[in-house]
């Protein structure tokens, strides 16, 4: 019986070129959740993002027979699912715009287990605060402040999902975070840490 | 140990904040921050924006996939697999049936034309009429016989049996042709196969080649496609061979001379 759980993305990759759907099934495993969080942070819904996910892993199924090993599994993956939500929302007449501004309606769960009405009221409009900060920014300031806190991306990852080099996903996320600490005191004063 | 500038450690607090930077950078900045109050201020306002950020992304708000997520991706990836292996089988019943009606006339026109000087027992013609009526090998060889593969494939070469010495092939192309136009054919498909069948055969159509080699290769449980002879050739697509299984794809020859290449699964 294989050890698929040893072996790498691109060797259970290459075992799938093979036709091996056990070893496919590790790759569906291990990055389902990542391809997911992908889909929801476009579509808002989560049988829609199910659908973009299911859509994304069956290209990636058909199209191993054409891989060279050029790219990391996981990127490649982030971009079919990006597409495959993309092109779930352009059905549906939505715009297809990187915004954080749908993300959380209810706005993130309080991680202090009682927080005062104050506190809660405080950090809410924090967090609008900054997802407003984060929608001023340039798309591709805001595209790798996305991909990297929202899908946890490393840098090699969001440089190749973005066609560009390390050294440009560097600099756009420090100009990203620079902007951001600089509108934030500039609205909540120096201590804006809920 | 590199001792960096206030500025050049700024520039890096991004960086060394998401673990990206390597293990004696982060030391450097880690020995700097210990005694620059400054940088230390500017560490915890990079950690402040890194932490806005993520709440305001929504991180806490990506719900879990739905729990039959995986098995609705699996089901679509497994009726794809079946489907193709089903294709797959319907091509070659189909190519065998057409084999078995090229075989018929070959025969025929082949013993019309060589009814005076034919020998006798022409094992080449009998072969032939044995891949038309059974689908069997050519002789000398017969399929799940005990003996090592080596042993078959040496009986199947042409130069080892009477099918090669009556019917010569064309010497196109050259093996650099070979490489050119079957390298990536060869790479491009998928694995499981090691053994080549070779047949040469003077065929009136590529159509006809191919069809003659899929009744062996549905014998044989392998795929085959028509390619132009040369010995060359024959050795390059068995240096290829290993693991690799190719389409039907139909090659044709540019004068009517063909050969047959089949796979057989391992």
């Amino acid at each position: 019986m294989k050890k698929y759980g040893a072996l790498s993305d691109k060797e259970l990759y290459s075992l799938t070129k093979h036709g091996d759907e056990a070893a496919f099934s590790e790759l569906v495993s291990r990055h389902e959740s990542f391809s997911f969080g992908v889909a929801f942070s476009v579509l808002h819904n989560s049988e829609d993002a199910a659908d973009a996910v299911q859509d994304a892993f069956f290209r990636l199924w058909r199209a191993a027979g054409k891989y060279r090993g050029e790219c990391e599994i996981r990127t490649w993956l982030y971009t079919l699912t990006k597409t495959a939500a993309l092109d779930i929302l352009r059905s549906r007449s939505a715009h297809a715009v990187i915004s954080t501004d749908e993300l959380s309606e209810t706005g993130a769960e309080p991680e202090d287990p009682s927080p005062t009405p104050e506190e809660e009221a405080g950090r809410q409009e924090l967090i609008r605060e900054v997802r407003a900060a984060i929608n001023a920014l340039p798309d591709a300031q805001r595209e790798v402040i996305v991909m990297r806190e929202l899908h946890g991306m490393s840098y090699i990852e969001i440089a190749n999902a973005t066609g560009s080099d390390i050294g440009t996903v560097k600099s756009r996320l420090s100009r990203a975070r620079a902007a951001l600490a600089e509108i934030l005191k500039r609205s909540l004063g120096e201590n804006f840490l809920p | 140990m590199k001792k960096y500038s206030c500025d050049e450690i700024k520039a890096l607090l991004c960086e060394y904040s998401d673990g990206e930077t390597d293990a004696e950078t982060a030391r450097d900045i880690e020995q700097h921050l210990d005694g620059c109050p400054e940088c230390r201020a500017e560490l915890e306002l990079c950690l402040k924006a890194k932490s806005a950020s993520a709440a305001a992304v929504g991180q806490d708000n990506i719900p879990s996939p739905p729990a039959d997520l995986h098995e609705r991706i699996m089901s679509a990836v497994h009726k794809d697999a079946s489907a193709k292996k089903r294709q797959a089988a319907r091509r070659w019943r189909n190519i065998a049936a057409a084999a078995a009606v090229l075989t018929l006339f070959v025969g025929i026109g082949a013993f019309v034309f060589m009814m005076g000087p034919m020998k006798s027992g022409n094992s080449s013609f009998d072969g032939l009429a044995g891949i038309a009526g059974e689908a069997a090998p050519p002789s000398g060889c017969k399929p799940g016989e005990d003996g090592n593969a080596q042993d078959e494939d040496a009986a199947f070469r042409p130069e080892n049996n009477d099918l090669a010495a009556d019917v010569p092939c064309s010497d196109k192309p050259s093996a650099s042709d070979s490489e050119d136009k079957y390298g990536e054919l060869f790479r491009t498909y998928g694995a499981g196969y090691d053994r080549a069948l070779i047949i040469p055969i003077t065929a009136g159509s590529y159509d006809a080649a191919a069809s003659l080699a899929a009744s062996l290769g549905a014998k044989f449980d392998g795929l085959a496609f028509a390619v132009p002879y040369t010995k060359d050739a024959e050795d390059t697509v068995l240096s290829w061979s290993g693991g690799d299984v190719f389409d039907p794809v139909v090659y044709g020859g540019d004068d009517g001379e063909l050969c047959i290449i089949v796979y057989v699964e391992k």
